[in-house]
């Protein structure tokens, strides 16, 4: 996909999903929490079919067209179930089990937000070694 | 994943310092957030909210620290698109968390679309931005 694409995809399932989230909390609807996600999961959905396009098509040629590796992809792979798995636990928590800890559903969160950080940081690391 | 770094900062408009600025004050959030919905910090919202704010802070200050400096070496257009754009960014999302933090508290009897309101003129902006990104 092109960027622009990406961006109006990414966009439009924020929008969607805000929309949702409003009519849910203002009362609007009492639908399902999994169906107030539904954006969310249309968007995880379509990354996780491009990274699995992209490792198959790097398993079969044996190389990148852009120049991913397949430690970096398997690193997405692991960033996106922890984004998945918050997800499914806040939902799992909002409406079918009120008894479990906030802790538990905000595990995965924290450990993607890490992994993001780090991601960034080492961003910075490569830029001032290449300085 | 779908953007590689370059691309957001692209799109989004603020560096990869202030992104990871907000991406961490958002982990030390989440976790006060976990501990205030479990009952074990009883302080107020706003206390909760402090990391944002903060981050909201620096951010402000990271931003005038580079208007200045690009001020200096003469560049005053880059220097002014990119302050406003900080500006714009910083305000709606500072009156978002704010408006979040009053209705939390009880201060204030809006709704939630209300509240929400300055995050969906930040998507407007976005979308607008969003036609500039390069091919």
């Amino acid at each position: 996909m092109a960027l622009v694409h990406r961006v109006l995809f990414t966009w439009l399932m924020t929008l969607f999903f805000l929309i949702l989230l409003v009519l849910r909390l203002d009362g609007g609807t009492v639908w399902n929490w999994f169906i107030i996600f539904v954006p969310l999961w249309a968007f995880d959905a379509i990354i996780l079919a491009m990274l699995a396009i992209r490792m198959i098509r790097h398993c079969r040629n044996g190389y990148d067209t852009d120049d991913v590796t397949m430690r970096k992809k398997l690193w997405y792979l692991l960033v996106m179930a922890m984004k998945l798995g918050f997800q499914m636990a806040l939902c799992l928590k909002l409406q079918y089990f009120h008894d479990i800890a906030y802790y538990l559903a905000f595990l995965p969160l924290w450990g993607f937000l890490l992994c993001v950080a780090g991601d960034i940081f080492r961003s910075f690391l490569l830029r001032l070694r290449n300085d | 994943m779908l953007f590689s770094l370059k691309e957001i900062i692209q799109w989004i408009g603020l560096s990869a310092f202030e992104l990871w600025l907000h991406v961490v004050s958002l982990l030390v959030f989440s976790v006060l957030l976990a501990l205030k919905l479990e009952d074990v910090l009883s302080t107020t919202w706003w206390t909760v909210f402090i990391p944002l704010f903060a981050s909201d802070g620096l951010h402000a200050y990271f931003s005038s620290i580079v208007f200045l400096r690009l001020n200096l070496e003469g560049d005053l257009r880059t220097a002014g698109i990119r302050t406003a754009w900080s500006a714009v960014v910083l305000v709606l999302l500072f009156a978002f968390k704010m408006l979040l933090c009053q209705k939390l508290e009880d201060q204030n009897n809006l709704t939630f679309a209300m509240i929400m309101s300055p995050v969906f003129i930040l998507l407007q902006v976005l979308m607008i931005r969003a036609c500039q990104v390069g091919n």
